[in-house]
Formats: structure tokens, C-alpha cells, sequence
């Protein structure tokens, strides 16, 4: 999309007060647009999202946010999908949307053979420097180049998805190479050279570099071990901060990390510590309590396999996942539309949607599993597949299905068996 | 016999690697073998046992 400066900087003006801004921070905004001045980069800060044990799902739903055709004759018309321009709802929007060519670029490679028209591409707020699904580049040209942005001078964020496996840190710790979840092949200064990589060795790399801003984990994976981590898993899979504050041994680290969970989170709770950084140089106020991150080991004292359990805070958002004093809720039943149905449903499959509210789908789905009195994202507000326009479009329990629960820590096992609910729906 | 490494692979989801090697021919090279390396590996099998069948439903769609 094509916008100016002045434009974006007249909309936010405009939308302050929605948004919660005040003058100050707009003026900082201002000065924000005008410090990014590297010209590879267009003018964004730089985020190196590096996957673990994950399934791709975050990446999907944040390129639902992003768009690959960028806007290069800059008339402001993009192909197929008609002016952005009028669709622009809110800061994000233009955060994310202008970021769209970076994805192309695989990270503003200009010897990668960049077209000449591309003099006219439009400013991006997020220049995502490496994303295994979406950049241009492969292999080693790739590893350099973060290794580059890792030793350089400008502020990155470290963006992971996907679980970290320990058993990987272990047998790198005992010398022997990882075998769980090589990421690339580059050196992280331990003195190997150039070898195969375990995520966890990556990550931890990157997090300990000077110039990391912070490290954001995307997902339920990243953030507490997710499905991977579940029960009977051969890897110890744990999430990003119990790896390294616990695991590897940098306390130092915790202030830095951002937990983004979800199975898939939304994107706009992913982009929102990086664009709250963005508009204000600090990470969001987050929920610190603490909760019990679990990881599935063979036990040294008796060789049976067992959970190792540690206290970490949640650290996630309060917008977002806060309780009534952050976004006026704390579960989905407190604003679920079913709360005052005529009955409970007992089975998933019975009848057919006619919408008078005599279809058991349309009833409360509390006995047949809904974790939605534990939920704690803003789903039920937010909803799902929104267009650009932000028409709340659905949500899980809005297609009479039940929650998950793919938010909180416990998730699978936790929430399992996902099927069976209270029966009494009390 | 001279290895060319691609690791990582873009613009896939997941993690991979591609080997090559190559000998001198000539005045080319040969490539006498080729790999595609799967780099990733969580056990879902594993951690299904145990589980309500129904929990299949949820958790595999993370595969």
C-alpha cells in the first residue's frame, strides 16, 4: 500500500484518542519514522523469526495479515485486491500492511536481484529479515546474513515459533550433535564452526546478542511447550522462556520475553508487542503470575519418565489476555452468546442450524467440552478471519464448536480430553 | 568429492536440508549423490497413546 508519512501520521492524530495515545507518544511515533533510516530496510525494525518443533501454523496466521503483492507501480491500487487505502482501520493495519514486500524480499536483500521498479516501494514498519516459510534466500547467504544483523548495531526482535527441545540442549551440553530440530547450519561463536544447528542453540544465540530488543515466542509451542511438549513426548519440549531462564541459565533474559500463546495465536495479538515497541520503545505491560510449565523427561533418580515442573511467570499481554481489569472480561462465558441458551448441548452432531434457538448447536456446549470458562484471550471481541474492513467475522464457539483452551499453559494435556465437559453445566 | 549444503531450505514449511556431492568431471562437476534431509522431529505417535481418540481431532491438526 502507498501512504505517506504525512497520512499516517494525520490518521493517527485522528485515532489517538482510540488507540489510547497521547501526544507525546505521537510525537515519538514522528521521531521513530524518521530514526529508521536504513535504507535496506526501509525504514523498520528488524525481526528474525527462527521455527522450532512447530507446525507452520503462526506463520499462516500472520500472513493473513500481511499481504505478498505489494503495491509496486505505486497508484496505490494492489493487484487483485483492489485500494487498501480505504480499508485501513486501525495502526496495525498500516504496521503490518506496509510490510508486505519484506516477505517477498525474504529480509530487503538488495543483491538479490531486485527489480528496478522497486525504487517506488512503499515504507515498511516490520522489515522480517528471515522467515524460513516466506524469504527469498536459502542456506548459507541466509545464515550470513543473520549472523550479520546479530554482531550489527541496529535493535532486532527475536521472533520464534515452534517448541524448544531440551533433549537437544542436553546432548549439545554433552558434546554430541542435536538431533531433534537442526535449524540451519551457521556458528554461534562456541567455537564448532560452521555445523548443524539445533533451534535451541539458535535461539539462544540470538537472544544473548547485543542488539536484541526481545524475543517474542509465537504460539502456545514457543510459549509453554504446546503440543509438542505433551505428555509421553520423546524430545522434552518446553517453551522459549523455561529453555532459557532455566535450562540455559539466563535470568537476565526474562524481562525481554514475550509470550504470545495461542494454537494459532490471532495476528493481531502477534503483532501487538512488536508494534506497542514500535509506538512506545518498550515491550507491553504483561501478566507476570505464575504458572507451571511442564516438561516430560526421563527421570535421572529411577529412569521412569515423569514430568520436571517449573514456576515461570505467563508473561503475555494484559490487553489481550488480561482479566476484567485489562479487557473488561476474564473467560468466555462471561460475553459468550450462549450464556443465557435455552439448554446444554450434548452432542456436537445433532440437528441442523436454523437459528431460532431451538438447535442443540446453538446451545450452550459446556457438557460436551467448551474450555471457555478457562479461556483467556479476547476471542469472543476480537473473532476470527477478520477482513480488512474488521467486520467481526467468527469465532470457535461461534460455528458451534467448543474451545480448545489453545491459549493457556496446560494446553493439550490440561485441556484434554478436549470432548468430554462438565456434565451440569454449573 | 566436494558437498554442497542447502540449510536451511525457504519456502517450505518445516525444516530441511539438501546435500549434494559432486566430483570433478571434466572440466564440470558430477553429482554422484543427493539427499533431502528431513530436520524436525516430534513423535505425535507417541504422544497420542494413551488419549481419548476423540483428542486426535484436535491434536493432529498441529501436525
Amino acid at each position: 500500500m502507498n501512504i505517506t508519512r504525512r497520512q499516517f501520521l494525520q490518521y493517527c492524530t485522528a485515532s489517538a484518542a482510540a488507540l489510547g495515545l497521547s501526544q507525546l507518544d505521537l510525537l515519538k511515533l514522528e521521531k521513530a519514522l524518521a530514526a529508521y533510516g536504513d535504507p535496506n530496510c526501509y525504514g523498520a525494525p528488524h525481526v528474525i523469526w527462527f521455527q522450532g518443533q512447530s507446525c507452520g501454523g503462526c506463520t499462516l496466521s500472520i500472513l493473513n495479515r500481511m499481504r505478498i503483492d505489494a503495491d509496486l507501480t505505486g497508484d496505490g491500487v494492489w493487484p487483485g485486491i483492489g485500494p487498501m487505502g480505504n480499508y485501513v482501520q486501525d495502526v496495525v493495519d498500516l504496521l503490518v500492511g506496509d510490510a508486505v514486500g519484506h516477505l517477498a524480499l525474504g529480509g530487503a536483500r538488495t543483491d538479490v536481484g531486485a527489480p528496478d521498479n522497486w525504487g517506488a516501494f512503499p515504507k515498511g514498519y516490520i522489515c522480517l529479515d528471515y522467515q524460513t516459510e516466506v524469504m527469498a534466500g536459502a542456506g548459507d547467504i541466509m545464515m550470513d546474513y543473520v549472523t550479520s544483523l546479530r554482531g550489527g548495531t541496529e535493535p532486532y526482535f527475536l521472533a520464534v515459533s515452534g517448541a524448544m527441545p531440551i533433549g537437544d540442549h542436553k546432548r549439545v551440553v554433552a558434546g554430541r550433535p542435536p538431533r531433534f530440530c537442526i535449524s540451519g547450519s551457521l556458528d554461534t561463536d562456541d567455537g564448532d564452526g560452521v555445523r548443524e544447528r539445533s533451534i535451541t542453540e539458535i535461539v539462544e544465540w540470538l537472544a544473548l546478542g547485543s542488539s536484541c530488543a526481545g524475543v517474542v515466542s509465537f504460539g502456545t509451542c514457543a510459549s509453554y511447550g504446546g503440543i509438542p511438549a505433551g505428555k509421553r513426548n520423546l524430545t522434552q519440549a518446553t517453551g522459549v522462556y523455561n529453555m532459557l531462564v532455566n535450562y540455559q541459565k539466563h535470568p537476565e533474559l526474562a524481562a525481554k520475553i514475550v509470550n504470545v500463546p495461542g494454537c494459532a495465536p490471532h495476528p493481531d495479538w502477534m503483532i501487538f508487542p512488536i508494534a506497542y515497541f514500535i509506538l512506545t520503545g518498550t515491550l507491553p505491560p504483561l501478566d507476570t503470575t505464575g504458572a507451571q510449565n511442564k516438561v516430560w523427561r526421563k527421570r535421572k533418580t529411577d529412569g521412569k519418565y515423569a514430568w520436571a515442573r517449573f514456576e515461570n511467570p505467563l508473561n503475555r499481554a494484559r490487553a489481550i489476555y488480561g482479566g476484567e481489569a485489562d479487557k473488561g472480561y476474564a473467560n468466555f462465558c462471561q460475553v459468550c452468546p450462549k450464556k443465557s441458551a435455552v439448554d446444554f448441548c450434548e452432542d456436537l452432531g445433532a440437528g441442523a442450524g436454523d437459528g431460532d434457538g431451538t438447535n442443540p448447536k446453538e446451545w450452550c456446549t459446556r457438557p460436551v467440552g467448551c474450555n471457555g470458562q478457562y479461556a483467556s484471550p479476547d476471542c469472543p471481541t476480537r473473532r476470527w478471519n477478520n477482513f480488512d474492513d474488521h467486520t467481526r467475522n467468527n469465532w470457535c464457539v461461534g460455528v458451534n464448536y467448543v474451545c480448545q483452551g489453545c491459549a493457556e499453559v496446560d494446553f493439550p494435556d490440561g485441556r484434554s480430553p478436549f470432548f468430554e465437559g462438565v456434565k451440569n453445566g454449573s | 568429492m566436494a558437498q554442497l549444503n542447502i540449510d536451511p531450505v525457504n519456502r517450505i514449511e518445516g525444516h530441511q536440508q539438501w546435500v549434494l556431492n559432486h566430483n570433478a568431471s571434466g572440466s564440470g562437476r558430477i553429482v554422484t549423490k543427493a539427499y533431502v534431509k528431513g530436520m524436525m522431529f516430534r513423535g505425535f505417535e507417541r504422544i497420542l497413546e494413551g488419549r481419548d481418540p476423540r483428542d486426535a481431532i484436535i491434536i493432529c491438526g498441529r501436525i
